[in-house]
C-alpha cells in the first residue's frame, strides 16, 4: 500500500476527536494510528461512547459535495516527481492542470503537467516511486466530450489526445497558465518548467506548436506561476512569470529537521530570483520589459501570482506570492512600470509583521463590497492569509477573526480558490493540502510518503466569516494526499463548479460538484474586441433589493494552474437579477440586460450600453 | 495482553548490557538442578513463587531435559539481552493514584536514525533513566507518584527541547495524571501545543496551569497571546492586562494588549499600547509592522512608511525561566545552531552567543557558524569578541566574503581604514558583485577624492542590491563632484533610484537641487525641480528642503520668492546657532536678491561628498541591511 489515497474512507475529522485520533494531521513523532487515550472512565461514557460513533457514522455519510470522477471520465494520469532520496527542492512543488477549451466545442479540455527523472545520471530505476511501465513522462492533453449520464445528467468524458496535439512537452514541468496571447481565438498554453519555460501556440485544428524561441519568453532558471494579463490595455496579452530561487539540481544542498533527519531544504538556502514581464507586441513576439517596468528591481521567491484591479483605477496590478519573503502587490502606475505597494498595503507579511511561506493565492471579493479581496495559503503552523481589502487598495488580515486561521494551521496548503461551490452567491474557499517537510509520525508507521494531507472546503458564512465543512462534504475530504495545483471549472456544464487536483507524485483527481446546480445560477464568457476571453475584466451583477455580486474573469491564481475564463455566479435564493456591468480591460464600462438563468450566455465588447465611470 | 518484554521484565530478567537482578538469579537459582531438594519438592514455574503444576511435583529436575533448556534459555536471554521490544515504555501502564486509577500512555520512540550522535546518545538515556524509573515503580517499593513524573517531565523536557512533539506529549501528559497539582505539566503542555500550531489545546493546557497557580504570570501571559490568536479577544484582554502588571512581561502584554486593539480596529487605541511596547523592548522590531499598519488606518501614511523601513523579526522578550531551562537540555550542534539562528531573528542576542558557543564547541570547523557568532557578539556588545572570532574563522578560510566583510566593517569603525579597504578588496576578488564591499569602497574613495572610482563601486552596489538607495544617491553625488559634464548621468541615475524608490528623501532632494542649480542647461528643469523641492518642503521644512526650494523657485523664474525664503532660512539658521552654514545661505540670498539663479547645487566642501565610516551594527545586524549602508 503506497499511503491513504487507496484506503476506504475512514471517519470523518470531525468524529476523530471522538475517538482519540491526534487533533494534527502533522504530529511528526508519533504514531499514525490511534493513540489510545485510555478506557472510558465511567459507565455513562462506555454508553455514550457508541452513539457517538453512530452519529459520527451518520455524519460521515452526510452529502457527497464533491465525488471523484476520475475513473467515469476517463482520467488516468499520475504525476511523477522524479525523486531518488536526494530531497531536490522541486521533486517537492509541481504540479499544475489547466482548464480550457482547446478546440472551442464550448466544454473544458483538460492539461496536466508532468515530471521527469531529476538528477544527473539518474535513471527510473533510481525512482522512489517508479511511473507505471509504459507511462510516457511528458504532460497530457485531454479532450471533454460531453455526454449524457445514466441519470441523464450531462457528464465530461475525457480522451488523451497528447499525442495527436503535437503537445509533447517533456521536460520537468511545475505549472501552466492559458490565454489567447496572438488573438486569433483560440486559447494557448505557457508553461513553467525547471530550466526554461515553453509558450504553446494553439493551431486552430487540434494542434499546437512550440514558438518559445520565436517569441523570446523561454529563459528561466525557476519558475511555478504565471499569469496573462494586458498590463498596458493595448489589446495584447502579456505576461508575467514568477521565478522562484536559484536551484538546480547541480546545486542541490543537504537539509535537516529540528530532530536531525534529513529534510526538504527551505528555500531560504537559495538565492531568490527578480520575476519577469514580457510584453505583447502583438507580432507573436514578446519583449522583456523586466526591468524598464522595475518589477525586476526585487528579488523574490514567487509561487503564486494574481494578476487583478486591487486598487480600483481600471488598471490590472500583479500580486505575488512569495515563499518565505515578503509579497509583491506590483501596483501598474499606468505608465508601463510599476510600484511594490506590498507592505503599506498590508499584503506582504502578516499581522505580527512576518513573512510566510505564501504558497497558493486568489483574489476575490468575499464580501460584496466591490472589490477584491485576497486568500493565501501556508505552511503548517502559518495558517492561511485573508487579506480584506477597504476599496483603496489596502487590506487587513483578518484570518483569526474570518474562522480561518485555526482549521488551516496543521496544515500546508498550496492551489486554491474563491469560488461559490453550493451557488448560494458568496464566495467559499477549497484549499489543496499537503507537506513539503516530513511528517515523522508517518515516517514512523513506515509511510513510503510521508508528507499527505486532506483537503478542505470552507464555506463563507457572510460577514466575513467561514466554517470547515469538510467533515461533512464527502469521502473526497477523508483522502489524504500530496495535492499541490488545483483547477476549477464547470468541466460538466451542469452549472456547478468542478475541481481537478494534482497530487504531487499521485493520481490526478477530478471532483465532480454534486450540490450547487440546484441552486440558480448564470454563467457569463465575456469577449473583448478581437474575440477571445477578456481576462482581466471585472463584473457586476446587479440584484433587485440586494447587494450587487462582483466576479472577475481570469485564469490565473491557485497554484501553478488555470481555470475556467468563464464567470459561474450562484444566486442563491430567488433573487432577481437586473443587469450585469461590465468593466472591460480596455477601461470601457458597459451595461448589459439581465441574462437567462441557468445556462452561459455571451457579452461581448462593444456590444453593451456604454456607462460612463463615477 | 501484555508484550514479553513486560512478561521478561517481571521475571527480573535484565534488559541488554544491564546487570542481572536478584529476581532473575532467584529465579534461575530455583530452576537449576541443584536447587532441587532431596525430596523433589520446590519451586520451578515460570513465576517466582508460584508451585510447579501437581504432576511435576516431586519430580527431581536434576539433569532433567527441560530444566537444561530453560536454564539455557535463561542464560542466552541474560547475556545476550532481549530485543528492542523490552521496553517498558512503550506500553500503557495502569496506576493507582490519590486521585484513582490512571493510564500513563506510552511514549512513542522518535525516529532518530539520522540524529547526531550525541543526541541519539542524550536522548537515549533520558528514555533509559525513565525506564528505569518505570520499571522500578511497578515493583516494590514502588516510587512516588511525584518523584514518577518528574521522570517523565525531564524527559519530556528533553523531547520537546528537540521538538519531538508527540513524545514530549506523551511524557507531560503522563507527567500530569501522576501529579496533577504540579502546574509545570500543564504549563509545558501548552507551550508544545503553541508550539506546534494547535492553539486549542495550548489555551486549555495553559489554563490548566493558571488554575494551579494563578501566581504563574508568564502562563497568563502565554494564554492571552494564544487567545489572541484565536480572535478570543474578550479572554485575551483581561491575561493581558494583568500580565502587563509583571515587569519582565509587560513588553509583550502591551504588544499583545495593541494588537487585540487592532483586532478591534481600535487603531487610536492599538498606537499608544505599540508605542510603550517599542520603547520597553526595542530590539523587538516585529512592533513596528504593527505600529505601521496602525498609522496607516489613522491616516498617518508617512508615519506608517517610517515605521514600516524599521521593521524586523525580533519578536518580544518572554522572560520565561521554564522555557530557558528546556535550552539547556539541547544537545547535538544542529538543533543548537537552530537555537541560535531562532535568537538571532528574534533580537535575543545573549543566547545566540551561548547557542553558537556551544555549537562550534562540537563543531569546531564550522566557519559560517563562527562568522554568526562574531555578529552575535558584537550585536551582544562585544566587538573585540567578534574581532576574535572573525579572525579564527578567517583564519579557517582566507577567502570567505562574510568573514572578510564584517572584519573590514569592523577595522572601518574604528578608524583603521586602510585595514578594512584591504579587507573590502579581498571580498571582491573572492565574491566580485558583493554589494556590501563596494558601498564601503565607494565610501572609502569619496573619502580620498577617488570620485570615478567611488562612482563605479556605488554602481556595483546599486546593482547588486537594488534595494539599497543611498547607493545609487552616493553614485550621483561621484558623478556630481567630477564637474557638470557628468551632471546629466547623475540626474539619470538620481532619477532612476526615485523612480524605484518613490519615498526616499534624500534621493528626491538630490534631483530637486540638480535640476535647480546645475552649471549644465541641458540638466535644468525648473518646473520639475519646483514641484520635487515643494512636496519636500511640504513634507518637512527643513534648512535643505528650504534651500532646496529656494533654488528651485529662482530657477523657475520667482527669485523674489526664492530670496524670502532664503532670507527666512537664514534668520533660522541664525538663531539656531549653526553659524558655519551662514556664508553659504548669505551667498545665495545676494544672487535671489539681484534675480539671478543658484548655479551651484553643492559646494565642494558639503559633507554629503564626505561619507563617514559606517557603523559595523548594519552588516553585523543583516546583512544585506535594509537600512542604509
Amino acid at each position: 500500500m503506497r499511503h491513504k489515497a487507496f484506503a476506504p474512507p475512514g471517519p470523518s475529522r470531525r468524529c476523530r476527536g471522538v475517538i482519540g485520533y491526534p487533533q494534527a494531521a502533522n504530529d511528526r513523532d508519533g504514531p499514525a494510528s490511534p493513540v489510545p487515550l485510555g478506557k472510558p472512565k465511567s459507565a455513562l461514557a462506555r454508553l455514550l461512547l457508541p452513539l457517538a460513533l453512530s452519529l459520527c457514522g451518520a455524519l460521515a455519510q452526510a452529502e457527497e459535495v464533491f465525488t471523484d470522477g476520475s475513473q467515469a471520465a476517463g482520467l488516468d494520469f499520475t504525476h511523477f516527481n522524479g525523486m531518488s532520496d536526494q530531497f531536490y527542492l522541486v521533486e517537492n512543488l509541481g504540479g499544475g492542470a489547466a482548464l480550457f477549451d482547446y478546440d472551442n466545442d464550448g466544454d473544458l479540455d483538460l492539461y496536466l503537467v508532468q515530471g521527469r527523472m531529476l538528477g544527473e545520471g539518474k535513471t527510473l530505476a533510481d525512482a522512489r516511486f517508479p511511473p507505471k511501465q509504459n507511462q510516457v513522462l511528458q504532460g497530457r492533453l485531454y479532450r471533454n466530450d460531453l455526454t449524457a449520464g445514466p441519470d441523464g445528467r450531462p457528464r465530461g468524458h475525457l480522451t488523451d489526445v497528447t499525442q495527436a496535439s503535437g503537445l509533447n512537452a517533456d521536460g520537468y514541468g511545475m505549472g501552466v497558465t492559458t490565454g489567447d496571447y496572438d488573438n486569433d481565438g483560440h486559447t494557448d498554453l505557457f508553461l513553467t518548467n525547471l530550466g526554461g519555460n515553453m509558450l504553446w501556440h494553439n493551431n486552430g485544428d487540434g494542434t499546437f506548436a512550440n514558438v518559445t524561441v520565436k517569441a523570446g519568453v523561454g529563459e528561466s532558471r525557476l519558475a511555478v506561476s504565471s499569469a496573462f494579463l494586458d498590463f498596458d490595455r493595448d489589446g495584447w496579452l502579456d505576461l508575467y512569470v514568477a521565478e522562484y530561487v536559484d536551484f538546480t539540481t547541480a546545486n542541490n544542498k543537504p537539509c535537516h529537521a529540528p530532530s536531525s533527519a534529513r529534510d526538504y531544504c527551505s528555500p531560504k538556502v537559495y538565492e531568490p530570483l527578480p520575476d519577469r514581464l514580457y510584453r505583447n507586441k502583438g507580432d507573436g513576439t514578446f519583449t522583456d520589459v523586466s526591468a524598464t517596468s522595475r518589477v525586476a528591481q526585487s528579488k523574490g521567491t514567487g509561487l503564486g501570482v494574481v494578476a487583478a484591479d486591487f486598487n480600483g483605477d481600471d488598471w490590472p496590478d500583479i500580486y505575488v506570492a512569495n515563499d518565505g519573503m515578503a509579497n509583491f502587490l506590483w501596483i501598474n502606475q499606468k505608465d508601463g512600470t510599476f510600484r511594490d505597494d506590498g507592505l503599506i498595503s498590508g499584503t506582504a507579511v502578516n499581522a505580527a509583521g512576518m513573512a510566510e511561506a505564501s504558497m497558493g493565492v486568489d483574489a476575490g471579493d468575499l464580501d460584496d463590497d466591490g472589490d477584491l479581496d485576497l486568500f493565501m495559503t501556508n505552511l503548517t503552523g502559518e495558517s492561511t492569509a485573508l487579506y480584506v481589502n477597504d476599496g483603496q487598495g489596502w487590506f487587513e488580515d483578518r484570518r483569526a477573526a474570518s474562522g480561518l486561521a485555526g482549521p488551516s494551521k496543521p496544515m500546508t496548503g498550496f492551489g486554491t480558490g474563491f469560488f461559490d461551490y453550493d451557488n448560494d452567491a458568496d464566495l467559499d474557499l477549497y484549499v489543496a493540502n499537503g507537506a513539503v517537510n516530513i511528517i515523522l509520525s508517518l515516517v514512523k508507521a513506515a509511510d513510503p510518503y510521508p508528507l499527505h494531507q486532506p483537503n478542505q472546503l470552507f464555506a463563507n458564512l457572510g460577514e466575513g466569516r467561514f466554517a470547515d465543512v469538510s467533515a461533512e462534504s464527502g469521502a473526497v475530504f477523508a483522502l489524504s494526499e500530496v495535492s499541490r495545483g488545483v483547477a476549477f471549472g464547470d468541466i460538466d456544464d451542469d452549472g456547478d463548479s468542478d475541481l481537478v487536483v494534482v497530487n504531487n507524485n499521485g493520481p490526478a483527481r477530478l471532483l465532480i460538484n454534486q450540490v450547487g446546480s440546484r441552486n440558480p445560477w448564470l454563467g457569463l464568457r465575456l469577449i473583448e474586441t478581437h474575440g477571445r476571453d477578456a481576462l482581466g475584466a471585472w463584473v457586476e451583477i446587479r440584484r433587485e433589493g440586494m447587494p450587487s455580486l462582483w466576479r472577475r474573469v481570469h485564469t490565473d491564481g491557485s497554484y501553478a494552474s488555470a481555470g475556467d475564463p468563464r464567470l459561474l455566479v450562484g444566486l442563491g435564493g430567488p433573487a432577481k437579477v437586473t443587469g450585469i456591468l461590465v468593466r472591460w480591460p480596455s477601461g470601457r464600462r458597459e451595461a448589459f440586460p439581465a441574462p437567462d438563468l441557468g445556462r452561459y450566455s455571451e457579452l461581448r465588447e462593444g456590444q453593451g450600453t456604454p456607462e460612463a465611470a463615477p | 495482553m501484555r508484550s514479553p518484554a513486560i512478561a521478561w521484565r517481571s521475571l527480573g530478567v535484565p534488559a541488554v548490557g544491564a546487570p542481572p537482578r536478584p529476581l532473575f538469579l532467584t529465579w534461575l537459582y530455583l530452576l537449576h538442578p541443584w536447587s532441587r531438594r532431596r525430596d523433589g519438592s520446590g519451586v520451578g514455574s515460570v513465576t517466582a513463587g508460584a508451585p510447579l503444576p501437581q504432576s511435576r511435583r516431586g519430580r527431581h529436575c536434576h539433569g532433567h531435559p527441560w530444566a537444561a533448556v530453560l536454564t539455557a534459555l535463561a542464560l542466552a536471554a541474560c547475556l545476550g539481552g532481549v530485543q528492542a521490544d523490552d521496553d517498558p515504555l512503550a506500553v500503557p501502564v495502569a496506576r493507582e493514584t490519590p486521585a484513582g486509577p490512571v493510564t500513563l500512555a506510552p511514549i512513542p520512540t522518535p525516529d532518530l536514525s539520522r540524529a547526531e550522535e550525541v543526541v541519539r546518545r542524550n536522548l537515549g538515556e533520558a528514555r533509559s533513566n525513565l525506564g528505569t524509573t518505570l520499571a522500578q515503580s511497578l515493583v516494590p517499593p514502588g516510587v512516588p507518584d511525584s518523584d514518577l513524573a518528574a521522570s517523565y517531565g525531564q524527559t519530556g523536557g528533553y523531547y520537546l527541547a528537540h521538538k519531538l512533539w508527540v513524545a514530549a506529549e506523551a511524557c507531560y501528559t503522563n507527567a500530569e495524571r501522576l501529579d496533577p497539582k504540579d502546574p509545570r505539566w500543564p504549563y509545558y503542555l501548552g507551550y508544545r501545543y503553541e508550539q506546534d500550531a494547535q492553539p486549542e489545546l495550548a489555551a486549555a493546557a495553559y489554563a490548566r496551569a493558571l488554575g494551579l497557580n494563578p501566581d504563574l504570570a508568564v502562563a497568563r501571559l502565554r494564554l492571552g497571546l494564544v487567545y489572541l490568536s484565536l480572535d478570543r479577544l474578550d479572554e485575551a484582554v483581561p491575561l493581558l492586562t494583568a500580565a502587563a502588571e509583571d515587569p519582565g512581561l509587560r513588553g509583550a502584554a502591551l504588544y499583545g494588549l495593541g494588537r487585540t486593539a487592532q483586532a478591534r480596529r481600535d487603531p487610536a487605541a492599538a498606537v499608544p499600547l505599540f508605542e510603550k511596547a517599542l520603547t520597553l523592548d526595542p530590539d523587538a522590531t516585529q512592533i513596528h509592522y504593527s505600529l505601521a499598519m496602525a498609522y496607516r488606518a489613522l491616516g498617518k501614511v508617512d508615519a506608517a512608511r517610517a515605521h514600516l523601513a524599521k521593521r524586523g523579526d525580533g519578536e518580544p522578550r518572554i522572560p520565561d525561566p521554564l522555557v530557558d531551562d528546556l535550552a539547556k537540555l539541547l544537545s547535538g550542534a544542529r538543533t543548537l545552531y537552530y537555537r541560535g539562528i531562532e535568537a538571532l531573528r528574534d533580537g535575543h542576542f545573549d543566547v545566540a552567543v551561548t547557542a553558537f558557543t556551544e555549537a562550534l564547541g562540537l563543531e569546531p570547523g564550522n566557519v559560517n557558524a563562527r562568522v554568526t557568532l562574531a555578529r552575535a557578539l558584537y550585536l551582544a556588545g562585544n566587538p573585540s569578541g567578534a574581532a576574535a572570532q572573525l579572525t579564527e574563522a578567517l583564519g579557517h578560510d582566507p577567502n570567505h566574503p562574510l568573514g572578510l566583510f564584517l572584519m573590514g566593517a569592523l577595522l572601518e569603525e574604528h578608524g583603521d581604514e586602510a585595514g578594512a579597504i584591504d579587507r573590502y578588496r579581498q571580498v571582491l576578488a573572492a565574491d566580485p558583485p558583493h554589494g556590501g564591499a563596494h558601498h564601503a569602497l565607494g565610501n572609502a574613495f569619496m573619502r580620498s577624492g577617488d570620485y570615478a572610482g567611488a562612482a563605479v563601486h556605488y554602481a556595483a552596489a546599486h546593482a547588486a542590491v537594488p534595494q539599497n538607495a543611498p547607493a545609487a544617491h552616493m553614485q550621483a553625488m561621484a558623478l556630481v563632484r567630477l564637474g557638470p559634464e557628468r551632471h546629466a548621468e547623475a540626474r539619470a541615475v538620481l532619477a532612476s533610484a526615485l523612480a524605484d524608490h518613490p519615498e526616499d528623501a534624500a534621493l528626491g532632494l538630490a534631483l530637486a537641487r540638480l535640476l535647480a542649480a546645475s552649471p549644465d542647461a541641458a540638466v535644468r528643469d525648473g518646473p520639475q525641480a519646483l514641484t520635487l523641492a515643494q512636496g519636500l518642503f511640504d513634507r518637512a521644512n527643513t534648512l535643505d528642503n528650504a534651500e532646496t526650494l529656494a533654488m528651485a523657485q529662482a530657477e523657475a523664474g520667482d527669485p523674489a520668492g526664492a530670496a524670502a525664503l532664503q532670507q527666512n532660512a537664514l534668520m533660522a539658521t541664525a538663531a539656531a546657532g549653526r553659524f558655519g552654514d551662514l556664508p553659504r545661505l548669505q551667498a545665495n540670498l545676494t544672487l535671489y536678491q539681484a534675480g539671478a539663479p543658484c548655479r551651484a547645487p553643492w559646494l565642494d566642501q558639503d559633507l554629503i561628498f564626505y561619507p563617514p565610516p559606517l557603523p559595523a551594527r548594519g552588516p553585523m545586524q543583516e546583512y544585506p541591511t535594509r537600512a542604509a549602508y
